[in-house]
């Protein structure tokens, strides 16, 4: 596989192989030397002059010979390459030097082995010309050159093309090779002469290689540094490499080695992954496995299906348990329709007797049905109760009894008086609260207030209908758009549709109460014996309803001042006996006193409408601002006294808890009653918090240095003054101690002590300095504030914020770091995670 | 259903409760830094970026449930106007059923308290009836007659275990009713408090003493005498374990085991404190004094916001989990709605008690509920959108089983936090926080009196020591002493150098080129 991989690097930038790609290496290797040595500036420029004659450089001697040898190597073929003795190229003595560098990454030993030799065989013959210089005499020398000359003009004219046939001496080179004859320049013309070299002068030149006598060596040192170099140049070149990825994997924040491939791990998350995962491997498995796979084929549908029919038995079980339960069925309705039909009041009594006890047996039940049903009972009796305020001691006997005087009666008579009040007590008490004891006063009161006038007659009841009528009708008749404001809140188009919207259900109340009023005038009429007592008494009830009734009815502008007063203080229980105003109460029953009947009748149409109502009114604390802006206002509130007793009223409703600013009128006082009670007490505890802050400040004040008031200390002058000194240092330590407390955290908050003490157990909790990478203060304390846990963090950003820098899989082996095309240029960031997969 | 925050908001919300923008932003400036350093910041504010996101996202999806609410069809529409029975027949029937009175008139009035997951309830009456119910399904689990005075009770770290504060002593039970503990060191305790996550036990009563002690080892692990008299109110800042304390005097405290002064005092009210109440985030804290009034304070600036004013002195107030503000006097129950942030105008919800006089209110976590203990025994009232809808089984499971009970108990016992880490900001914890100058110069003293003892032990010893071979030379001898010389020497060199660079600096100022300072 490796190999494959090789093959398709070789085209791209992957490391060079053979042929041309090892010339480059080699050339690469010249260069780096080139940049120290000092005997290779000849080499260049010999190279730079020589270009185009590769032919004679070959055979420029051994002055030339690294550089020919370079260059012929890009002539020779690949077969040929092979014939140089690898003995010879690398000996054990280089094989120690690059004992550490792996040649055989490069895909090419050869080419090292060439450089090395290159590089050996260069110096030697450095050294070798410079000795056979000093040996030469002059005359020789003269000779010589002349020769020279000859030969290198032969040459000359012979690269010339029109005198390519003409022999030709050779030319005079450069300062180097100057005074130095060789073989191979002979030779070379020889060569250079014939059109094509002949295989003798081919094989001559060989020998003449051969024969050329052996360089010195190089000084082991030179060898040696040489080596080091050009092993450093190419592992440099090497390493640098993987230098992107080296980067990429110190800056990711987790290198993920983990492979689950590689460990051929399955992740199994379900059962029936494991069961299809199975397989069988022993004989028992085996045969079980067929036999499962035979039932699940087939009989397996069967069986299911077998099960479905039903054996005769069980058929005819099935059947007599059936009839059994129908015939039980039948018994229990019979028995119900019996029960049913059975008309003495007096059982149905008993039963409802037993079922109210059964639960009151209970205590609290849950089942908001029958909580609903007791609630309705209980309701029912109270309205009976308050209406015809049966056990008030409003009988005949009971009135008669009265008459004598209570103190003269005897104790079984007042004690049965006195048995009727609790009675009428306990009736009329709130639904909800039947068996608390604490009934809330005012509205015993009000009952009390409303039945003083309770024996009208069905005269007074008359007077009454028809005074209301009249005041209806009245209302009927009043244009509603005459009092619209034109400015403020009120004149904003919702508050006006509002308002519309109100009027119009008022006067469909209105309506509505004028035909009930007619109604009630016939039946009265009617059966005026039969209703009697009853409807004496009646009318108390709906107390609740006037009052809001009344009170939106004079937003109006209707508000009558003599009955202004009356409502009101009616009212005044109003809100708190919402909860008795339940259209059930209020049907059919008369009012005794004109307001109220009539509010009863208004109301009736809606409650929740009726609530609209109220509250546009009992806007309070801000309400009575608006009322202010309504133009309608000085008339609806009526004298003085009303509107005292309709904030009475308030204060249970609003006035429990109001703005403090919001105070003025009652509110006020209020505040006055409080500022009275806390004056002079309230005042203490701000001055005894002065002093006491003033107190703990001082004792958590570190101490300043000050001269002590020691006896004689510092006083040569006896007592006359205290000296300069101790009075300066005092004074600075007067400074300390201000400037201390002013860089208190409570220095601006005058009913604030923040303790400043040192928290020695805490303070392992902080540290003291900024710890190492961080320089900045901000910095560290950023970098410690993310929560890293689960309760704070999604799953997944937990499990970013909180991954190892290193994720390995168990039992999986880490393969070394591969050199990949796709490895050696790696993204920036591996996601938000920062984690590399590294492979 | 529409989850009721838009993504963003909930991403404000995140952000905050981790102390701010606490990553710095693409805008922020790293120049200064190095780069292995900056490389690691820009990568962390990443990761808390999107981890606030995420937490956002996840918050928005799985918390669906939606709070519910009165609104008024109009502005002229009242809620505090609805009655409780118009509640109960608005809402379903499930709902009505935790609307419900508990008539037990002999034993009143009652302390109550539920349990963090809001599953059950703890009675206290004042004439020694305990009792514990699973309330929503109407059961009693335990029932205990103590017959002495039953001033206060509090769950502990789950249902099992309950503590009451008697006439004395404060005791233990478990949830069959048994007296388990005897705390003989809490007398007459008037209030106790539970501090979860710390698992402290923490109690105040008529000696105006405060005591806080570990229900998992055992341990006093702090007494702080508050000299303020006795105290009847207290309650706990869960957001950072600070027990807070309301006093005759008008104060408020807040303290920490760690202190034996209050970290805060602050003056409340012209009179008593009845009582005080702190909400979930740790921001307001409420009281209520006899003052009548109602005050609203912000816990970080111990700025006051709002004052109410109420009728009358209220005696109870309450804050429930989504910030609705309960309060009562007489037999009146008033809740707020919006009080903390803005000033509220009108109340949100108003019930009138018909049973006697109120001992306390709760407010029942995950559910819309208000206990009432009053005389007349105990009362449950409906208050829409008080508690909160989504619950992490994490923190607090209504429907936890038995095993889940166990699990947890462990989890929060590996994850108990010492007292010590009781401070008032708890984001402080691993910050720099420099020691005052005296105390940094008293451990600096500390240090170098163990050293100069370490080196006087070493000395006597070598002294004694007996002489061997080739340790006695006069070189080797000649290098001790100088050693020792030099260390003896050496902080009070150091210190006469550092004293002249600092004089030198003085002198030269600002002017001179820093290359001609040391001509100076």
């Amino acid at each position: 596989m490796a190999a494959g991989k090789r093959k398709q690097r070789s085209g791209g930038s992957g490391p060079p192989r053979r042929g041309r790609g090892k010339n480059a290496r080699i050339d690469d290797l010249d260069e780096t030397r080139n940049d120290d040595l000092y005997e290779v500036d000849a080499e260049d420029d010999a190279r730079a002059h020589n270009r185009n004659r590769k032919a004679l450089e070959a055979e420029e001697g051994d002055v030339l010979n690294e550089v020919s040898e370079d260059d012929s190597d890009r002539e020779v073929a690949e077969e040929d390459d092979e014939e140089i003795d690898s003995d010879e190229a690398f000996d054990s003595e280089d094989e120690k030097k690059f004992a550490d560098f792996d040649f055989a990454r490069y895909g090419s030993g050869k080419g090292n082995k060439r450089g090395a030799v290159g590089s050996e065989s260069g110096s030697e013959s450095e050294l070798d010309s410079s000795s056979e210089e000093e040996e030469e005499d002059s005359e020789d020398e003269q000779r010589h050159q002349e020769m020279l000359a000859n030969l290198r003009q032969m040459r000359e004219e012979s690269e010339r093309p029109e005198g390519r046939s003409g022999a030709v001496a050779p030319k005079l080179g450069d300062e180097s090779q100057q005074g130095a004859l060789t073989l191979s320049d002979l030779v070379g013309t020889w060569k250079d002469s014939e059109d094509k070299p002949s295989s003798r002068s081919r094989k001559l030149e060989r020998s003449l290689k051969r024969m050329a006598p052996t360089a010195a060596p190089l000084p082991k040192v030179v060898q040696d540094r040489n080596e080091r170099k050009a092993a450093y140049s190419i592992t440099s070149k090497d390493v640098s490499k993987w230098q992107n990825i080296v980067k990429a994997n110190r800056e990711a924040r987790t290198l993920e080695f983990s492979n689950r491939q590689a460990a051929n791990l399955q992740v199994v998350s379900t059962t029936s992954a494991v069961a299809n995962n199975v397989r069988p491997e022993t004989d028992m498995e085996r045969e079980i496995a067929e036999m499962l796979g035979e039932d699940a084929s087939d009989a397996g549908a069967e069986d299911l299906l077998q099960g479905n029919a039903l054996s005769k038995e069980e058929a005819k079980e099935r059947q007599a348990k059936l009839a059994k339960m129908r015939s039980v069925l039948f018994y229990q309705d019979q028995k119900a329709r019996r029960l049913k039909a059975i008309k003495s009041k007096r059982h149905h009594k008993y039963l409802k007797s037993v079922e109210r006890r059964k639960i009151e047996k209970e205590g609290v039940t849950m089942d908001p049905e029958t909580m609903m049903k007791e609630a309705e009972h209980a309701e029912f009796l109270r309205a009976r109760e308050r209406l015809t305020l049966k056990h008030k001691n409003t009988s005949k006997w009971a009135k008669h009894a009265l008459q004598r005087g209570f103190h003269r009666l005897d104790e079984n008579t007042k004690a049965a008086l006195s048995e009727q009040n609790q009675i009428s007590e306990a009736l009329r008490r709130k639904a909800n609260y039947r068996g608390d004891e604490g009934s809330s006063e005012s509205e015993s009161e009000s009952e009390t207030g409303g039945s003083q006038d309770g024996g009208a007659g069905k005269k007074a009841v008359e007077k009454i209908n028809s005074k209301a009528k009249a005041e209806v009708l009245r209302l009927l008749e009043e244009n509603p758009d005459a009092e619209v404001p034109k400015k403020g809140l009120f004149a904003l188009p919702f508050m006006r549709r509002a308002m519309s919207k109100q009027r119009e259900q008022a006067r469909q109340n209105a309506e509505d109460f004028l035909m009930e009023l007619e109604d009630e005038e016939e039946d009265s009429e009617g059966n005026a014996e039969a209703v009697g007592g009853e409807a004496e008494n009646a009318g108390t009830g709906k107390v609740a309803f006037g009052g809001k009734a009344r009170r939106a009815l004079g937003k109006k502008g209707n508000g009558n001042d003599d009955e202004g007063e009356d409502s009101e203080s009616e009212s005044s229980d109003a809100s708190q006996d919402e909860d008795e105003a339940q259209p059930e109460e209020v049907e059919g029953k008369g009012g005794k006193n004109g307001t109220l009947a009539y509010g009863h009748t208004v109301s009736a149409g809606g409650r929740s409408k009726d609530k609209v109502f109220v509250a546009s009114k009992l806007e309070v604390p801000v309400g009575k601002q608006r009322e202010a802006k309504n133009g309608a206002a000085p008339k609806n509130q009526g004298k003085p006294s009303s509107r005292k007793a309709g904030t009475s009223k308030k204060s249970n409703e609003e006035e429990d808890l109001y703005l403090e600013e919001a105070g003025d009128g009652p509110h006020m006082s209020q505040r006055q009653i409080v500022a009275q009670a806390f004056g002079a007490f309230g005042d203490d505890v701000q001055t005894d918090f002065q002093e006491e802050k003033m107190q703990s400040v001082a004792e958590e004040l570190p101490t300043f240095e000050e001269p002590a008031d020691l006896p004689g200390w510092g006083k040569w002058e006896g007592d006359r003054k205290t000296p300069k000194w101790i009075l300066k240092a005092r004074a600075k330590a007067e400074e300390q101690r201000k400037e201390a407390i002013s860089s208190r955290q409570d220095r601006k908050l005058k009913h604030v002590v923040i303790s400043e003490k040192y928290d020695k157990k805490a303070s392992k909790y902080t540290t003291q300095a900024v710890p190492f990478p961080f320089k900045r203060r901000e910095d560290y304390e950023r970098s410690i504030r993310t929560p890293l846990g689960s309760d704070f963090n999604s799953e997944k950003s937990h499990r970013d914020l909180t991954r190892p820098e290193i994720l390995t899989t168990t039992g999986v082996r880490i393969d070394p770091l591969r050199y990949t095309k796709t490895n050696s240029h790696p993204r920036k960031e591996g996601g938000i995670s920062g984690s590399r997969r590294v492979l | 259903m529409a989850a009721s925050k838009s993504q963003k908001a909930l991403r404000w919300k995140h952000r905050e409760a981790r102390g701010g923008p606490s990553v710095p932003s693409r805008k922020d400036d790293f120049s200064a830094q190095d780069v292995k350093v900056k490389a690691r910041l820009k990568r962390e504010g990443a990761l808390d970026r999107e981890a606030v996101k995420n937490a956002a996202g996840v918050e928005f999806w799985l918390n669906t449930h939606d709070h519910g609410e009165i609104e008024p069809e109009n502005e002229l529409e009242k809620t505090w106007r609805l009655k409780q029975d118009e509640v109960a027949s608005l809402v379903e029937v499930g709902a009505a059923s935790k609307r419900y009175d508990l008539k037990l008139g002999q034993l009143g009035p009652y302390a109550c308290s539920y349990s963090r997951d809001g599953r059950w309830l703890l009675l206290g009456g004042k004439k020694g009836h305990l009792a514990m119910l699973d309330w929503q399904k109407h059961k009693v689990v335990c029932e205990v007659q103590v017959r002495e005075t039953v001033k206060d009770v509090c769950f502990l770290h789950n249902n099992v275990f309950f503590a009451a504060a008697q006439r004395k002593e404060v005791y233990v039970y478990d949830k069959r009713g048994l007296e388990v503990h005897r705390m003989r060191d809490h007398k007459d305790v008037e209030k106790l408090c539970f501090l979860p996550n710390h698992f402290l036990l923490s109690s105040i009563g008529m000696q105006g003493v405060l005591r806080y002690q570990d229900t998992s080892t055992g341990e006093i692990v702090a007494q702080h005498r508050t000299k303020l008299g006795p105290c009847k109110a207290m309650c706990l800042n869960s957001y950072n374990g600070v027990v807070l304390c309301g006093h005759a005097g008008g104060t408020a405290t807040m303290w920490s085991p760690n202190m034996t002064t209050p970290l805060v005092k602050m003056l409340c009210h012209r009179g008593p404190v009845n009582s005080l109440a702190v909400d979930q985030s740790g921001r307001y804290l409420v009281t209520v004094g006899t003052d009548k009034q109602m005050k609203v304070w912000d816990v970080r600036t111990f700025k006051l916001l709002h004052a109410y004013f109420c009728s009358a002195p209220a005696k109870s107030v309450e804050i429930s989990q989504r910030g609705l503000v309960g309060i009562s006097w007489g037999s009146r129950v008033q809740v707020w709605k919006d009080a903390l942030q803005t000033k509220a105008s009108a109340p949100y919800m108003n019930h009138q008690q018909s049973s006697g006089h109120i001992r306390q209110i709760r407010f029942c976590p995950y559910e819309d509920v208000v206990g009432i203990g009053h005389e007349g025994g105990f009362s449950s009232i409906l208050v829409p959108g008080a508690g909160e809808p989504n619950y992490d089984s994490f923190v607090a499971s209504p429907y936890q089983t038995r095993r889940e009970r166990r699990e947890h108990e462990v989890h929060s016992l590996l994850d108990k936090l010492q007292p010590d880490t009781i401070v008032l900001d708890p984001q402080s914890v691993g910050n720099i926080k420099l020691d005052p100058k005296q105390v940094v110069a008293q451990k600096k003293e500390q240090q170098r009196a163990a050293a100069a003892a370490i080196v006087s032990k070493q000395r006597t010893k070598n002294e004694s020591k007996q002489k061997m071979k080739g340790k006695n030379k006069p070189t080797k001898r000649h290098r001790k002493k100088q050693l020792n010389i030099i260390r003896d020497n050496k902080e009070a060199v150091e210190e006469l150098v550092k004293q002249k660079t600092a004089q030198n600096q003085r002198e030269v100022g600002e002017h001179v080129p820093s290359a001609l300072k040391r001509f100076f």
